[in-house]
C-alpha cells in the first residue's frame, strides 16, 4: 500500500481516503472512491498526478495525492 | 408566478443557459449571510413570464460547502416549480452525480445536456428519448449558443411548470442498506415540514452522515445513536463506511444508465493521448506552457497594444470632444466642465483604452480553455504552486498580470474556491504591469544609466519576491489548515469553437465596462476636480500648477521623506497620487511638473481626431522614438541621494495602491471589503519596503527603521489574528456539527 503521490505510472485499487469529509466528498464526486481501479496515466515526483477513472482523467493535485491510499 | 431555478455541476455552461433564458435584465445579489452569488431574472416566453434562479454550481448537495448548502436549502424551503438540472454533455457520468441526488429529492425536474456540439464532436450519441424513457421525467440536448435549441428549451420550460414531473426512478442500494431506509422510514413521523415526506431521502442522509441535511429532515442525533449500531454492523460487513458504499451505488446506476443511452462511435480519445504525451511530460511539460503563455503575451501585446492609441483617440472624438463642444457652447460654469470633460469624459476614454487588452487576453484565455488546454497548464504548474498555498491554475492570472493586472484580477474567476481566488487577486499586484514598465525604464535610463536592465529586472523580481512572501503568509497565517485540494477532470482536446470564444470574450469584457468601468469613473471625477480645483476652493477648469492636487501633493509629501523625498521633490508625491490614476502617469506628471512646459492644446476636429486614430495603429509598429525623459533629467537633482533615493522611490511605485481600473476590477470580484483590504496592504507595505530599504542603505535614522519595521510585523500580525477569527468561524461550525454527530 502506497500514498498516491507516490504510486508507480499503472494500475491501482484505492484503498482509502484519509482526510477531512471536504477532500473526501470532492474525490467522491469525481468517482473516486476505495475500491474503485485507477490508472495513473503521469506523476510528478511527489506531487500532482493525472489519473484515469472510468472514461474520464482526472488531475490531482499534490496536497490530495498525498492523501489517497493505492494498492 | 411560476419560479424555476437552474442546478448543475460548475462549468457546465450553467451561466450561459441562465443568460439566454432571461436577457440581459437580472438581479445579483447574495445569498443571505453567505457571500454567495444569487442571480435572479425572468424569463418571458409566449405571455408567460417566469421567475428564473440560478443557483451556485455544487458537485454534490452534501452541504459541506456554503454553495452547497445554499443549494440544499433553497431546495428544501421549496415553492420552485420546475429545476433545471444542467449537465455537460460532454462529461454525462460525473454530471449525474448531482442528478442522482436530486432525483433522490423528488423535485420537478427537467434535465438539460448542454454542449451537446461538443458531444458531437467526441463522437459521442447521446439518446435523450432513452435517458427520458429510465428517469421518467424531459429530457433534452441542446448548445446554448444556438437560437434554435434555446427556442426548445423554452418551450419545454414553459410546458413543464406548469404540469411538472418528478423522476420516478429509485436508486438500489444492497439489501442491508435498503432494510435500514425502510427500518428508518418507518421511525419517522409525517410532520409538516415538506421534506418529512421524503422519507427515503432523509434515511439515505442518516447513512451519509450528512448532519447538516439530517438537522433539517426530520431525523436527529437520536436516530442517528439508534441506528448507529445497525450501521457499524452493515460497515464491518461491507468494509466501508455506509457513505461510501452509497456513492458507490449511485455510480453503479450512473453506468448502467449510461451505457444503455450513450454510444461512442469511435474513440477520438487517441489524439488527446498523443497530445498529452508531450503537454503532461515532465521534460516538455514546462517549456510548452512557457511558449504558448509567450504567444497570449506576444499577442495581447502586439496586437492589443497596437490598438489602445486607437481606441484613445477615437473616444475622445466621438465622447470628450463633443462633451467639451457641448460645455463650451452651453458656457456651463468651470465645475461642470471639468466633471464633464475631464471627469466623465477622460474617464470613459481610459475605459475605452484597456478594450484591446482585455479582449486580446480573454480571446487567448478562451481558445486555451475551450481547446482543454489550461487543465494540462494546471497540472504542469501545480507543483510550484502549491509552495505558496495555491493551486495550479492560478498560475495563469498571475503571469496574465505582468500585461495587465485588470484582465489578471478578472481572469481569477476561473479558480474554484474563494480562498484561492482572494489569495490569488492580492498577489496580482505585485507583478509589474506593462504600465509600471515605462515608469521603471525611463527612471534607470536617467539614472542608472551604466545598469539599466538590471535595475529593471530586479523591480520585476522585488515584485515576485514579495508575491511569494505574500502566498507564504496567506498559507502559514490565514489558511494554515486550508490546503488546495484540487481535483480537476482533464477534458478531451477540442476544436475551439470560434463562436462560443466570442461570445464568452464578449461578456467579460461587459462585465468589465460595467464593473469596473463604475470605480474607474468616479476615480476620475474625484481626480478631475482635485486638479482643477485651487486650495482655496475656487474653480479654474485649465488650472496648471497650483490645484488642489498638487497642494495636496506639498502637504503630504512629508509621507515619503522616509525614502528619500525632500519637500522640494514634491512632484514626485503628486505622481503617486496621478498614478492611481494610471501608472504611466508617474513620468507624465513629473514631466509636466518639472519641465513646466504645458503641453500642446489638443485643437484638432473631429474628422481630424479619427483619422489620426487609424494613423495610430501602423505608427505603433515602426515605434516613434519617444523623449519624454528629457525632463525626468530636471527632476535628477532633486532626488537627494541620487539612486537609494529614486531606488526607493521605485520600490514604492512598484508596490502600492493599484491603479484605479484594477481596484475597479478588484470591487468586481471580490466586493469593497476585499478591495479596500487588498490596497490597504499593499500601500502599507509598500511604505515599508522602500522606507525601510531607504534607511538601511542612506538614511540611517533609527525613528523610520523602527516605523517601518513595525509596520511590517503589524501587517504579519494582522495575517495571523485574520488566520485566527478565520479558524474560530470554523470550529465554531464544526463544533455545531460535532454536536450533532
Amino acid at each position: 500500500m502506497t500514498k498516491l503521490s507516490e504510486a508507480q505510472i499503472g494500475k491501482h485499487k484505492v484503498v482509502s481516503i484519509e482526510g477531512g469529509a471536504s477532500v473526501k466528498d470532492k474525490l467522491l464526486c469525481q468517482g473516486v472512491l476505495p475500491g474503485k481501479e485507477i490508472a495513473v496515466i503521469t506523476r510528478k515526483n511527489k506531487g500532482p498526478c493525472v489519473i484515469e477513472v472510468g472514461l474520464t482523467k482526472i488531475i490531482i493535485g499534490g496536497g490530495m495525492a498525498e492523501k489517497i491510499m493505492v494498492e | 408566478m411560476k419560479k424555476i431555478a437552474i442546478i448543475g455541476n460548475p462549468n457546465c455552461g450553467k451561466t450561459t443557459i441562465f443568460n439566454e433564458l432571461t436577457g440581459a435584465r437580472q438581479i445579483i445579489g447574495n445569498w443571505p449571510g453567505v457571500t454567495v452569488e444569487r442571480k435572479e431574472g425572468f424569463l418571458n416566453f409566449e405571455n408567460q413570464k417566469i421567475q428564473v434562479i440560478d443557483l451556485p454550481g455544487i458537485y454534490s448537495l452534501s452541504a459541506k460547502s456554503d454553495d452547497e448548502k445554499v443549494s440544499l436549502d433553497f431546495i428544501l424551503n421549496g415553492g420552485t416549480d420546475l429545476f433545471l438540472n444542467v449537465i455537460d454533455a460532454s462529461n454525462i457520468q460525473r454530471n449525474l452525480y448531482l442528478t442522482t441526488q436530486l432525483i433522490e429529492m423528488n423535485i420537478p425536474m427537467i434535465i438539460v445536456m448542454n454542449r451537446h456540439d461538443i458531444a458531437i464532436n467526441h463522437n459521442l450519441e447521446i439518446n435523450t428519448e432513452e435517458f427520458s424513457k429510465h428517469l421518467k421525467i424531459p429530457v433534452i440536448a441542446i448548445n446554448s449558443h444556438d437560437k434554435e435549441d434555446v427556442y426548445k428549451l423554452k418551450k419545454l420550460i414553459s410546458e413543464h411548470t406548469e404540469k411538472p414531473d418528478t423522476a420516478a426512478v429509485k436508486i438500489d442500494y444492497p439489501d442491508e442498506i435498503e432494510n435500514i431506509i425502510s427500518e428508518l422510514e418507518k421511525a419517522l413521523e409525517c410532520g409538516l415540514d415538506r421534506c418529512f415526506e421524503n422519507k427515503r431521502w432523509a434515511a439515505i442522509k442518516l447513512l451519509e452522515k450528512d448532519f447538516y441535511a439530517l438537522s433539517r429532515s426530520g431525523f436527529d442525533q437520536k436516530e442517528y445513536d439508534h441506528f448507529q449500531k445497525n450501521i457499524f454492523a452493515i460497515e464491518k460487513l461491507h468494509k466501508e463506511t455506509t457513505d461510501i458504499i452509497i456513492a458507490d451505488y449511485r455510480f453503479g446506476f450512473i453506468k448502467g444508465l449510461y451505457e444503455h443511452a450513450v454510444k461512442r462511435k469511435s474513440d477520438k480519445r487517441q489524439r488527446t493521448e498523443i497530445i498529452d504525451k508531450a503537454a503532461l511530460s515532465g521534460i516538455f511539460g514546462l517549456p510548452i506552457f512557457l511558449f504558448i503563455m509567450y504567444l497570449v503575451f506576444k499577442f495581447t501585446i502586439d496586437i492589443g497594444s497596437s490598438l489602445i492609441s486607437f481606441f484613445d483617440i477615437i473616444s475622445a472624438a466621438i465622447i470628450t470632444k463633443p462633451l467639451e463642444m457641448l460645455s463650451a457652447f452651453f458656457s456651463f460654469p468651470d465645475i461642470v466642465q471639468t466633471i464633464l470633460v475631464s471627469g466623465v469624459g477622460v474617464g470613459i476614454q481610459s475605459v475605452m483604452t484597456f478594450v484591446p487588452i482585455i479582449f486580446c487576453m480573454f480571446l487567448s484565455l478562451s481558445i486555451l480553455e475551450d481547446s482543454g488546454y489550461m487543465a494540462r497548464a494546471a497540472f504542469v504548474m501545480d507543483k510550484f504552486m502549491q509552495k505558496i498555498g495555491l493551486p495550479g491554475k492560478s498560475f495563469v492570472p498571475m503571469i496574465v498580470g505582468f500585461s495587465c493586472s485588470v484582465p489578471a484580477v478578472m481572469a481569477s474567476r476561473t479558480l474554484e474556491s474563494r480562498k484561492d481566488r482572494i489569495v490569488t487577486i492580492f498577489l496580482i499586484p505585485l507583478m509589474s504591469c506593462g504600465a509600471r514598465l515605462p515608469v521603471y525604464a525611463l527612471f534607470a535610463a536617467v539614472f542608472f544609466p551604466e545598469n539599466a536592465a538590471l535595475a529593471v529586472f530586479s523591480l520585476y523580481a522585488v515584485g515576485i519576491l514579495f508575491a511569494v512572501l505574500t502566498g507564504f503568509l496567506f498559507k502559514k497565517a490565514v489558511y494554515k489548515n486550508e490546503v488546495s485540494h484540487f481535483v480537476m477532470e482533464l477534458p478531451v482536446y477540442n476544436f475551439p469553437r470560434p463562436k462560443h470564444i466570442f461570445i464568452h470574450t464578449w461578456n467579460r469584457l461587459k462585465v468589465f465596462m460595467l464593473s469596473a468601468g463604475k470605480v474607474i469613473l468616479i476615480g476620475s471625477v474625484i481626480l478631475a476636480v482635485l486638479n482643477s480645483a485651487g486650495h482655496d476652493f475656487s474653480f479654474n477648469k485649465d488650472r496648471k500648477g497650483d490645484s488642489l492636487l498638487t497642494y495636496i501633493g506639498k502637504k503630504t509629501s512629508v509621507v515619503l521623506k522616509p525614502m528619500g523625498i525632500t519637500e522640494e521633490n514634491w512632484p514626485a508625491t503628486v505622481a503617486v497620487f496621478t498614478g492611481i490614476f494610471s501608472k504611466e502617469a508617474v513620468i507624465g506628471t513629473l514631466n509636466s511638473l518639472y519641465s513646466q512646459i504645458d503641453e500642446a492644446e489638443e485643437t484638432s476636429s473631429i474628422p481630424e481626431m479619427i483619422k489620426s486614430a487609424f494613423a495610430s495603429i501602423p505608427e505603433y509598429f515602426s515605434q516613434q522614438s519617444d523623449d519624454e525623459s528629457s525632463a525626468l533629467f530636471a527632476a535628477k537633482a532633486k532626488f537627494s541621494n541620487g539612486k537609494l533615493s529614486v531606488y526607493s522611490y521605485l520600490l514604492f511605485i512598484l508596490i502600492y495602491f493599484p491603479c484605479i481600473a484594477t481596484l475597479g476590477a478588484i470591487v468586481g470580484e471580490i466586493g469593497w471589503k476585499g478591495a479596500a483590504l487588498s490596497v490597504t496592504y499593499l500601500t502599507m507595505l509598500a511604505w515599508a519596503v522602500s522606507s525601510l530599504f531607504y534607511q538601511l542603505t542612506a538614511g540611517h535614522d533609527i525613528v523610520f527603521i523602527t516605523a517601518s519595521a513595525s509596520i511590517i510585523l503589524l501587517i504579519i500580525t494582522a495575517f495571523i489574528a485574520a488566520g485566527k477569527i478565520l479558524s474560530g468561524e470554523k470550529t465554531n461550525a464544526d463544533g455545531k456539527n460535532k454536536k450533532l454527530s
